[in-house]
């Protein structure tokens, strides 16, 4: 099934974050080979040249690394990775903020929402 | 590559030969079947309707034939149209291979089709003619009531007076039997190679009315049957101002001297007419090529 | 609404800036021949094509647009070549009925190696015209058309594997043997990828032609271009008779058949489909060429999909 993309953004953006999401939740695992360009395009329904822009990017930051005989792997650094989650975390956070707030609610209100839901799971 | 293009236009074709082939082999059959069946014993109205009979075969025979000869220039044609200029020419014309090959291949393969199919007629004949022959020989032998009892006289008779014939036909001629049948062959096939030529031709200039291209070979057709009809007559002038001046003069005259040259001449136009005919093929094909 | 004068990417490529070109929808527009100063410049020059971020310039001396070369050990090392492998140079068609009006009006274009790339426009722009020529099947009024530098010939049809829109295949044969004729003309066809992929797409072989629908005819018919290994690949409207779930194996089919060394030009008006997979998109409108330029920078200068753009752009 080919990825969601949304259409506003170039493609090999949208695919980067795919592939960093699954890094850091762990789909890929860190030091684990990652799927060929090609089979990774086919998967996505993508140009293969947008899918390798975004192994280059990946690389450039470092989250994957090249080795000469295995091909593509994820970086084994952890704090790497847990500093990419970190960052996911934090723009999750806050666009949720910038979403409520938008709605009115303030700080202390979010805060004592969030509580409330977590107590009654 | 040549001999891939040649396998496929001997597939193309082999359906529609097979087809005329048996049109041919049922018709022939049919004849030697009804000449068996002729017996001088029967009387009034059974001979009536044996000779009824006969004729009908014969006619249907002759039918055959010439349907046969449309057939083939009929898939000669069709075939060429389809896979040069219709949806199929997608296919033809991406072919890595050059567009001239391509019609010659064509040409070729629809030139050994129509020799195929006379060849056929000429067996064909052969058999109805032996079989025939054979009954005749058997009947004079039955009604000889003993006095002929095998037909090796008969047929030394026959041929004797088969060569008297053909060598005072040799006479009249000019020129000896076996130049002449030499010459005729010769002359068959140039013209059928003529023929064909110009039959793709006719095809390739329906191109040239793209509204409607079948109906443009169709008249394109007509036409250079019409030029060529208008050239035969050009060419048997020779032959009747020979033929003027032999009445007035008393000059002597044979039959090959007199035809010869309007044969001649309706040979070499026809092969004017196809070399022509071969470069619109090609021009057709290549800059004016335009595929819906 | 006229995007064209305000729209960078296509100021970027012509220099006679706004210039629309002069030909418009009716057939007979005067201004065409009028001198120089009629003529569109849209002459895409490789400097003026939009640089993008990163990865190798595309018309550098390596001739090949992706990135692939030195990182994908896959593919190892790809030979290079100056000649582009499509070039148009100043490439007209006029057809014989249609009074002064152009199907392809004086188009220049240099396509490289290695990219798959969408000719989009809408219909009777002439994009089917400027198919044929490229094919061979149609000689062009004036200009040329160079294949890896050669003008149209036996030996460029055999690095072009061309998918026309209609179906194009001899109904009296079987599938089987349909492979067998492309097998036995084109050195570079694989039998065992063709039946691989009909096997997939569950067509029986040895079912005749004539028997199948409309539908799983254009299948055979994409699936015998692609089990080609050719330098250029052009498939005239590959997707547009066939279902949605045949479609995405059609897409993922040319994904995965790409390779460096060929170019893929599909020409489609289905934009959305297929626009993931585009590298770069070629925009014609009356026999002109009005764009070219990638995916990403559509995506990044304009913040739109190639699809929403292109309703803009020919908005009637």
């Amino acid at each position: 099934m080919a990825w969601e993309m949304s259409s506003d953004r170039p493609i090999y953006t949208q695919i980067y974050d795919k592939i960093l999401v699954r890094i850091v939740c762990g789909i890929y695992r860190a030091g684990s080979r990652l799927p060929s360009v090609r089979d990774l395009a086919a998967e996505a329904s993508v140009n293969p040249n947008t899918m390798q822009r975004a192994f280059t990017e990946l690389e450039r930051s470092g989250l994957i690394v090249t080795l000469r005989n295995s091909g593509r792997v994820v970086t084994e650094d952890m704090q790497m990775i847990d500093n990419a989650k970190r960052q996911l975390a934090l723009a999750q956070i806050g666009s949720f903020f910038a979403n409520m707030r938008e709605l009115g609610y303030t700080d202390q209100e979010i805060m004592a929402l969030i509580n409330s839901v977590i107590s009654e799971k | 590559m040549l001999g891939k293009l040649f396998k496929y236009e001997w597939k193309g074709l082999r359906f529609p030969m097979l087809i005329m082939l048996i049109v041919l082999a049922g018709t022939t059959v049919l004849t030697c079947s009804v000449i068996v069946t002729i017996n001088p014993k029967f009387d009034e109205t059974l001979t009536w309707y044996s000779v009824m009979a006969l004729m009908l075969s014969i006619f249907l025979y002759y039918f055959g034939i010439i349907g046969c000869s449309l057939g083939v220039m009929l898939t000669i044609a069709i075939r060429f149209y389809k896979t040069c200029y219709t949806d199929q020419g997608y296919l033809t014309h991406t072919l890595p291979v050059s567009t001239q090959k391509i019609l010659n291949v064509k040409l070729i393969s629809s030139v050994a089709a129509i020799l195929f199919l006379i060849l056929a007629v000429a067996v064909s004949l052969l058999v109805i003619a032996n079989v025939g022959v054979n009954h005749i020989l058997s009947i004079a032998i039955a009604e000889s009531n003993g006095y002929l009892t095998d037909t090796a006289d008969l047929r030394r008779l026959f041929f004797q007076e088969l060569s008297s014939a053909l060598s005072e036909f040799e006479t009249e001629l000019g020129i000896s039997l076996g130049t002449y049948i030499v010459y005729l062959v010769v002359y068959f096939i140039i013209a059928i190679i003529a023929n064909t030529v110009t039959i793709l031709g006719c095809v390739s200039l329906g191109q040239l009315y793209t509204k409607h291209r079948i109906i443009g070979a169709i008249a394109a057709y007509f036409v250079v049957q019409f030029i060529l009809k208008i050239l035969g007559y050009i060419a048997s002038i020779p032959m009747y101002s020979k033929l003027m001046r032999a009445d007035m003069y008393y000059e002597e005259y044979t039959a090959f001297g007199l035809m010869s040259p309007t044969m001649d001449l309706a040979l070499f136009f026809s092969v004017v007419v196809a070399v022509i005919m071969y470069f619109i093929n090609l021009h057709m094909l290549t800059k004016k090529l335009n595929l819906e | 609404m006229n995007n064209n004068n305000e729209n960078p990417m296509a100021a970027q490529q012509d220099n006679s800036a706004s210039v629309y070109p002069q030909q418009n929808s009716n057939p007979v527009p005067l201004t065409q021949q009028e001198g120089g100063s009629a003529y569109p410049q849209q002459t895409v020059s490789p400097s003026s094509y939009p640089q993008q971020e990163s990865s190798a310039p595309l018309y550098t001396q390596k001739e090949s647009g992706s990135a692939y070369t030195q990182q994908d050990q896959m593919y190892g090392g790809e030979s290079v070549s100056a000649i582009p492998l499509l070039q148009l140079n100043d490439l007209c068609k006029r057809y014989p009925g249609m009074g002064s009006y152009m199907s392809v009006f004086h188009m220049n274009l240099i396509i490289p190696r290695g990219r798959i790339i969408g000719l989009l426009g809408p219909n009777g722009c002439g994009k089917s015209t400027l198919i044929k020529m490229i094919n061979g099947l149609l000689t062009p009024t004036c200009g040329n058309v160079l294949i890896n530098g050669l003008n149209p010939c036996a030996a460029t049809k055999k690095v072009i594997s061309y998918l026309p829109e209609r179906t194009y295949l001899d109904n009296s044969m079987k599938v089987s043997q349909m492979v067998g004729y492309f097998a036995d003309f084109y050195e570079d066809f694989s039998t065992e990828k063709a039946f691989q992929m009909l096997g997939a797409l569950g067509i029986n072989t040895e079912a005749r032609l004539k028997t199948l629908s409309k539908g799983t005819k254009e299948k055979v018919q994409l699936i015998l271009v692609m089990s080609r290994h050719a330098d250029l690949y052009i498939l005239d409207e590959p997707i547009a008779g066939v279902d949605p779930a045949a479609r995405d194996y059609i897409l993922r089919t040319i994904i995965t058949n790409y390779n460096p060394g060929s170019t893929i030009l599909l020409s489609t008006h289905l934009i959305s489909d297929i626009e993931n997979i585009l590298d770069d998109v070629i925009f014609m409108k009356n026999g002109s060429l009005m764009l070219y330029t990638s995916v990403d920078a559509i995506r990044s200068q304009m913040g739109k999909s190639v699809d929403t753009y292109f309703r803009e752009v020919y908005a009637c």
